[in-house]
């Protein structure tokens, strides 16, 4: 059985997204991905931060990574993730000022995920610009992938709702996205305070390694 | 090593280029985002439309003339200092004493964790709603929510303090 | 040959706990064991669904008595007025979560039925407050939420005053616990249980008690009579900390085991912002049992 060959740029996106998801195979960036995801308007928020500086700090280190010097190389990586992570939060205080009040605290520490840094040094730093847009790209869509999957099932579970509050993203239109199951919005509300968000996350990480598991006996098989 | 210090001093340029770029642009929608939330806020908790009225503070106390007080308070959370502000008034009880009533709370800045207790900057949740309408001797019975004992208690706390001195809030508007 | 005697234990295990079951449905009557039937028939399809996935036997697995056991206690800890499908989610998360997801009977971290009880303690919160005051069919608040709550009242006012509280415990628990501490003697007799866990624990609570003792003034914390006779301390005491599973190995371990349960116990009752702690501080405990075996054995290899 021959696969049909797939270019290097989608495997260079697959593989950040998927094989080396920042969040379930690094287990890297789990601070916030627990505190944020208590429901989809927040982890969307903090992904499409998190995706912004990673973009930005990933493309602009691979654009000057022949001027940087190596014996400083990592105070240039930070100097530029926290220029871009303060620019996040300008951005989201003009734009998104509600959500800002949300989560605001959490994006001002995007600038120490080591998700972001961890792909700087070991990629960014070493490829043109193109691979390192798309290696960003990749690992940006692996973290939203999982906290928007932590946070969708922890605000189903512990709120009975989805999409609550999405207004506060796009507009006072998006007030009608909210799809609510329960009478009140009440849930099992242990899966929204913190102690849920350990255990969902671990049932995600063991349902994961099952299905990666079962994947790859298939693949060994054939 | 020159070109080193070169390309560092070049990089440092850039970065600084960029922030002061972006805050040039969002600085005065940034202004705009805040001051309107600020009279969000304002009109929210006085249940009026307090734009009639001039922005005068005394000390932490604004007299709106009309009976009602808006009161900074200051309190120690979970992650650092809770900032409220409480519309508070002035009431005669029974017995002839005055006590203060809240009409309306909120926290205006904190640094609590998100998604434990980042609740309280939302005025419309039913624990900060429990706060409206009751009497300064009452604050004390007011339960603390679960998960997030050591903020609701620090709220409860700074409402205390603020509520404590009629003096504060008596009327300083001509009659 | 192993399975036989898990059986047997479990069945030792149920005659200890029948004393108190009786108690409860004396005080609670049948909706107690309307509860119980639900719980352990929920309970066993709960079981065999996991064992099926896993792919292990139903016949040896099924019937070791293990599931009928945590669920009897934990309609226990439940209050009887407790919606069926509340307790229908306090088993899953008892015997999916606690049991089989770590492995089966044996690899368990945590006590099953107290994870149970506090997956919906925490989520439904309004719901498990109250218990049945059978005299005038209302509920009301447990003796230990009143006695928390009580506002300055001296222990003597509100102990008159108020319905949740009995002769020396809380209403109806004072006899049920009684009952648990004739089984639970029972179990310690026969060697099933260790008798050091609860030994320490009621030491280590009785201590505590003593220390915040005023002879029941409006800051009194309790006195150690009404800390062992309301809430559900021997309850756990006898037949939840003393689950060989989920405490130490070591003698010195289980002492320390026993004097943590009883310590977080006394804090979480009168300081947490649950009125009874047992369920927490067996959690945290259970959690400390790999540390406390891992570190007792160093020491002494």
């Amino acid at each position: 059985m021959s696969e049909p060959a797939r270019s290097p740029e989608t495997s260079i996106f697959t593989s950040a997204a998927i094989k080396r998801n920042p969040a379930w195979v690094q287990l890297l960036g789990l601070c916030p991905l627990l505190a944020v995801s208590n429901n989809v308007v927040n982890a969307l928020g903090l992904s499409l931060a998190s995706a912004f500086v990673l973009l930005g700090s990933n493309c602009s280190i691979a654009v000057i990574r022949s001027i940087i010097p190596s014996y400083a190389r990592l105070p240039c990586f930070v100097l530029i993730i926290a220029t871009f992570t303060t620019c996040t939060v300008l951005l989201l205080q003009s734009f998104a000022f509600d959500l800002y009040l949300r989560i605001s605290l959490f994006v001002q520490i995007i600038v120490t995920n080591c998700m972001i840094v961890g792909r700087v040094e070991s990629f960014a730093s070493k490829q043109p610009l193109p691979k390192a847009f798309l290696d960003a790209a990749g690992t940006a869509g692996g973290f939203a992938l999982a906290l928007l999957a932590l946070g969708a099932i922890r605000e189903l579970i512990g709120h009975g709702t989805l999409f609550a509050g999405m207004e506060l993203l796009f507009g006072p239109q998006a007030g009608g996205w909210q799809l609510t199951f329960s009478d009140n919005e009440q849930g099992l509300l242990l899966a929204a305070l913190p102690p849920g968000a350990f255990i969902v996350a671990g049932l995600l990480l063991g349902f994961g390694n099952t299905l990666l598991r079962k994947f790859s006996n298939g693949r060994e098989l054939s | 090593m020159v070109r080193g210090l070169g390309s560092l001093l070049g990089i440092s340029f850039c970065c600084a280029l960029l922030l002061g770029l972006t805050h040039q642009l969002t600085t005065a929608r940034i202004e705009r985002n805040q001051t309107a939330h600020f009279w969000r806020q304002v009109n929210q908790l006085t249940g009026i439309d307090a734009h009639a009225f001039r922005v005068e503070w005394q000390g932490d106390v604004w007299h709106l003339c009309n009976g009602l007080a808006l009161v900074r308070g200051e309190t120690r959370g979970y992650g650092g200092p809770i900032h409220l502000l409480a519309a508070l008034q002035l009431e005669t009880g029974q017995d002839g004493t005055d006590q203060i009533v809240v009409r309306g709370v909120s926290v205006t800045r904190h640094q609590e964790t998100p998604g434990i207790a980042d609740f309280i900057s939302q005025p419309e949740h039913p624990w900060l709603q429990r706060l409206i309408e009751l009497g300064s001797d009452r604050i004390g019975n007011v339960e603390a929510v679960t998960g997030a004992t050591i903020t609701s208690k620090a709220i409860l706390r700074g409402l205390d303090d603020i509520t404590h001195y009629p003096a504060l809030v008596r009327s300083r508007c001509p009659q | 040959m192993a399975n036989l005697k898990t059986r047997q234990i479990m069945l030792l295990v149920l005659l200890a706990l029948f004393p108190g079951m009786i108690a409860m449905s004396y005080f609670y009557g049948m909706q107690f064991w309307m509860n119980l039937a639900f719980a352990s028939a929920f309970g066993s399809c709960i079981e065999a669904l996991c064992l099926r996935l896993q792919g292990r036997s139903l016949r040896l697995e099924l019937t070791d008595g293990s599931t009928p056991v945590t669920c009897i206690l934990l309609c226990c800890a439940l209050p009887p007025g407790t919606e069926l499908w509340i307790i229908a989610i306090a088993v899953t998360a008892s015997i999916g979560l606690a049991k089989h997801l770590y492995g089966g009977l044996g690899n368990n971290v945590f006590n099953p039925a107290m994870v149970g009880y506090a997956v919906v303690l925490v989520s439904f919160p309004k719901n498990l407050a109250l218990w049945p005051i059978p005299l005038d069919g209302t509920t009301a608040a447990t003796a230990l939420t009143s006695f928390k709550y009580r506002q300055g009242a001296t222990v003597d006012d509100i102990w008159t005053i108020d319905q949740g509280f009995g002769s020396f415990g809380g209403y109806g628990w004072e006899w049920i616990n009684l009952c648990f501490v004739v089984g639970g003697a029972l179990l310690v007799a026969l060697r099933i249980a260790q008798w050091r866990v609860p030994a320490a624990m009621l030491a280590s609570l009785a201590i505590c008690a003593l220390i915040g003792y005023d002879n029941g003034g409006p800051h009194s914390l309790g006195s150690p009579m009404f800390h062992y006779f309301s809430g559900s301390t021997m309850l756990v005491a006898f037949f939840i900390a003393t689950d060989p599973v989920t405490h130490p190995v070591t003698h010195r371990g289980q002492l320390l085991f026993g004097c943590l349960v009883g310590c977080l116990t006394f804090t979480i009752r009168m300081f947490g912002n649950y009125p009874d702690g047992t369920a927490f501080a067996i959690l945290l405990a259970n959690s400390a049992t790999p540390y406390l075996d891992k570190r007792l054995v160093a020491a002494r290899g």
